[in-house]
């Protein structure tokens, strides 16, 4: 397939010339000066559309070659169908705008910020990012525009200029970021890394007793990355692509010494990146015991944020940076230590950071896709928020409900999963939090505040809508006075809605159909609703425990096998068909995944118990599930103690059959074939 | 010789203009993993659904998988003839899916040349790898994929002259530039 690289036309036609020298200059001249004359206004009505049309995400770059400065206006189209339907950003020195064009309709959208002047003879980075969801538009490394719609998709991307011409357009797709490195290779292998400053060395043996004795291979992880600062300044490398954004860089850190060590995200230079920097609890410096935010522009550092507290030589801690929509935050240990706001460069690559000549260990590092939503309403945003029911508008740094009755603003994307979500509530009506928002239904965490006139007045709910119909799926008291201030929380994770007040867990509700869709705030009632500091987080998935794999060879290694098997996490039973018990205490919320293989092959059972005892077999909860030969049908039954909770037949078609039993909140379930079967409250 | 400065002047400029009207082209070659004239085993090739033109090729997995680091059982492979239609500089992709530590790489050989290798540490999760910058002239070459290490899968590899284009999604099999 042919890429073809466009630019803005130039209407030049060059007839064969005949007579003299003069007159095909001044032909020439009069040409060139007619198609110089023509392009800018061509450029503006008609814009030069790019052939490639490549489904979003994706990233627009180019060049922006600046001719006049005080007149550049740029403008570029995206989900263009026709002048009358099309996202257009605008740029002047003056001004940056994002609308949305729609019904030949101009609403402008996001928030945006003028360029200033122009330099003239420069030429500046121009990136247009399109997702899902957001528009972001980046020049010369600076977020001028972020706007968040999906109101149009499809169509094509185009552009045009005055003032300015438009170099090397390329249409770069985005997808998934999700990159891990264990540095398990030789030293000499191939790498993902770029050394951009200090020494950088994948190092096949870590510096601990194993290694002294080289037995590399009775290592539980020989490996890492290894870097050292020099006289001439810290230690960078780097990795991903330019145009990764809205990631978490996760890396395993160890200093030999007391030196600063850090995580870089959006790296563009040497001289441009966002630092998470962490000084040692022992340095002598002036800047110990600090975790940091750092933005590095143009080799000048301003600290965006600091928290105190510093790493300790020679241990291991689990570091992270996430950025995203201008988000900054730093966890150690998964405990977030730090968090900052900046639109800073917008995108880049994510690197590895140290200082000083001791050296830093880095190590099991992933980057993966981060996603936040973090509103003050602090500047208006007009688009991201949209009215589903009732009045709503952003005013005094709050988004503000009117009118009586259900109210209903909703935000962000049809396919967000497993999230939650917390708001600041100024109370007067009723509110709440929406979840799991679709395009007919949607689930609520609501409180009936005192005075508002509902009838849940003094309770807490979560209910489901249906096309138009309400379910109250669970509810508890809750008293919330009115003109009072509280902070809201709901949690959707796999079916399970989760509310909180003011920190505190109220009530859960368990309903399959709670999986997916947008996030919304909920008004009822009388009296309008402010809400502040809104911010959504996804959930990460569950970590599985597991056996590592290595290490089982238990006949050439004979001393590991009790603590290395995959059979040594779990208590033997004492005579043939007992159960086997795990080793382990297990709290929380908890999910075994298990198959069942051939059913219908031979009479038989399984149980499974949660939250039991080990030796008391009627302890905690027991999924049975039977099988009987030459028959497709499972029959399941949930039993606590000796109470018989239900009992389901359930005709599979799978084999082998999955199978799920799982603490949810106050909930079990339990789901056979992919179907849930029991949904218990206990 | 003034009167030959206006019209060079003229035709200088004449040709600076068409040259800025001209269109710079990105050649991108896609193949897709059961685009190959030739495979040999142990490389095989596996029906998936999902993934582009719904094949990969793999080294399956050895039981016990690799044990030590002493090189690949076989030469398994599978070889690929692709048109060159402009003489350039190409850089390599490939979509790749890795066991693990110990399946995760190729040899890749370009026509007669001396073999390089692919690899990197992302497991389980199919992603493209950047692979060698390679010179070739327009024209047929030959590409072969071969067993560095058990484990290692590959659905589709991309030539492209742009340094910057990077692919991150199933790219469209460009048939006019595979030579079956």
């Amino acid at each position: 397939m042919m890429i073809r690289m466009q630019r803005v036309p130039t209407p030049l036609c060059v007839p064969g010339i005949r007579g003299s020298s003069a007159a095909f200059a001044a032909a020439l001249i009069i040409l060139s000066a007619a198609a110089l004359a023509r392009t800018p206004a061509e450029a503006q009505n008609e814009p030069t559309m790019l052939e490639e049309v490549i489904e979003p995400p994706y990233a627009l770059t180019a060049g922006l070659h600046i001719t006049d400065p005080a007149s550049v206006h740029l403008r570029i189209v995206l989900d263009y169908t026709d002048p009358g339907s099309t996202y257009a950003i605008t740029c002047t020195p003056g001004e940056t705008i994002v609308e949305r064009i729609a019904g030949g309709t101009a609403t402008r959208i996001g928030r945006s910020r003028a360029f200033g002047a122009f330099e003239a003879d420069s030429t500046l980075e121009l990136t247009v990012r399109r997702d899902a969801w957001r528009i972001v538009f980046i020049l010369d490394r600076q977020v001028l525009a972020e706007a968040w719609d999906s109101g149009l998709s499809g169509g094509a991307v185009g552009y045009s200029a005055t003032g300015a011409e438009v170099t090397d357009p390329m249409m770069q797709p985005l997808g998934e970021i999700y990159m891990t490195d264990d540095f398990m290779r030789g030293e000499t292998d191939v790498s993902t890394w770029e050394s951009i400053s200090g020494t950088w060395q994948t190092q096949s043996l870590r510096v601990d007793e194993q290694s002294d004795r080289m037995e590399a291979d009775k290592s539980a992880n020989a490996f890492s990355f290894w870097g050292k600062a020099d006289e001439a300044g810290p230690a960078v490398a780097s990795t991903g692509y330019w145009f990764w954004n809205n990631y978490q860089l996760t890396s395993a850190v160890r200093a030999a010494d007391a030196d600063p060590l850090g995580l870089i995200a959006y790296f563009q230079d040497p001289e441009n990146y966002i630092l998470a920097r962490w000084t040692s609890a022992l340095s002598p410096d002036p800047d110990a015991n600090l975790l940091q935010l750092i933005a590095v522009r143009n080799g000048q550092r301003s600290v965006l944020g600091e928290s105190p507290g510093g790493h300790l030589p020679g241990q291991w801690y689990r570091f992270q940076l996430r950025v995203c929509d201008g988000v900054m935050q730093c966890l150690v240990d998964d405990e977030p230590r730090l968090v900052a706001q900046a639109t800073l460069f917008g995108q880049g690559q994510p690197g590895l950071y140290c200082e000083g000549t001791g050296g830093v260990f880095f190590d099991s590092v992933a980057v993966e896709d981060w996603e936040v939503l973090s509103d003050d309403f602090s500047q208006p945003e007009p688009g991201k928020w949209v009215t589903r029911s009732g009045d709503w508008k952003q005013d005094g740094g709050r988004m503000l409900s009117g009118g009586t009755g259900s109210c209903l603003a909703v935000t962000g994307l049809d396919g967000w999963h497993d999230y939650w979500v917390s708001a600041d509530v100024d109370c007067t009506g009723a509110a709440g939090i929406a979840l799991c928002v679709g395009d007919s239904s949607w689930y609520a965490l609501r409180f009936g505040t005192r005075g508002s006139g509902v009838a849940y007045e003094g309770q807490a709910q979560i209910v489901r809508v249906s096309a138009g119909d309400m379910q109250v799926l669970s509810t508890a008291p809750a008293h919330i006075a009115a003109g009072s201030r509280h902070q809201f929380r709901a949690s959707a994770n796999e079916g399970l809605i989760t509310g909180y007040l003011d920190g505190k867990r109220v009530l859960d509700a368990y309903d399959p159909g709670a999986r997916t869709g947008r996030i919304g705030l909920f008004a009822d009632g009388k009296g309008s609703v402010g809400f502040d500091n809104v911010y959504l987080a996804m959930i990460p998935p569950k970590r599985i425990a597991r056996v590592t794999k290595e290490f089982t060879e238990g006949e050439e290694h004979f001393e590991m096998q009790e603590w290395a098997s995959t059979r040594a996490p779990w208590l033997q039973p004492t005579e043939e068909g007992g159960a086997f018990w795990t080793k382990g205490d297990y709290f929380g919320d908890k999910t075994i995944e298990f198959e069942v293989p051939g059913v219908g092959a031979a009479d038989g059972s399984v149980r499974l118990t949660l939250e039991g005892q080990p030796g008391e077999e009627t302890s905690g909860i027991t999924l049975v599930l039977s099988t009987v030969k030459g028959s497709k049908t499972l029959t399941a039954t949930l039993v606590a103690g000796s109470e018989q909770l239900g009992e389901q037949a359930v005709e599979v078609t799978s084999d082998p059959v999955p199978v799920r039993f799982e603490r949810k909140g106050t909930w079990v379930v339990a789901s056979v074939d992919g179907n849930v079967v029991f949904n218990v409250k206990r | 010789m003034r009167r030959f400065i206006v019209p060079a002047v003229a035709v200088t400029f004449l040709m600076l203009l068409m040259a800025g009207s001209a269109s710079a082209a990105v050649v991108k070659i896609v193949v897709e993993a059961g685009d190959y004239f030739a495979i040999s085993p142990s490389m095989v090739k596996v029906t998936a659904p999902y993934l582009g033109n719904n094949d990969y090729i793999h080294i399956p997995l050895r039981r016990p998988h690799a044990t030590t680091e002493t090189g690949p059982a076989d030469t398994g492979n599978a070889r690929y003839k692709i048109n060159v239609p402009v003489a350039g500089t190409y850089r390599m992709w490939l979509r790749t899916w890795w066991y693990d530590a110990c399946g995760n790489s190729f040899f890749i050989i370009v026509d007669d040349k001396p073999s390089v290798y692919v690899e990197d540490a992302t497991y389980q999760s199919w992603h493209w790898v950047k692979g060698p910058s390679l010179t070739l002239t327009a024209g047929t070459h030959t590409i072969r994929i071969q067993n560095r290490e058990d484990g290692a899968r590959m659905d589709q590899f991309m030539l492209i002259n742009s340094t910057q284009y990077v692919p991150t999604r199933i790219e469209t099999r460009t048939s006019q530039y595979i030579v079956k």
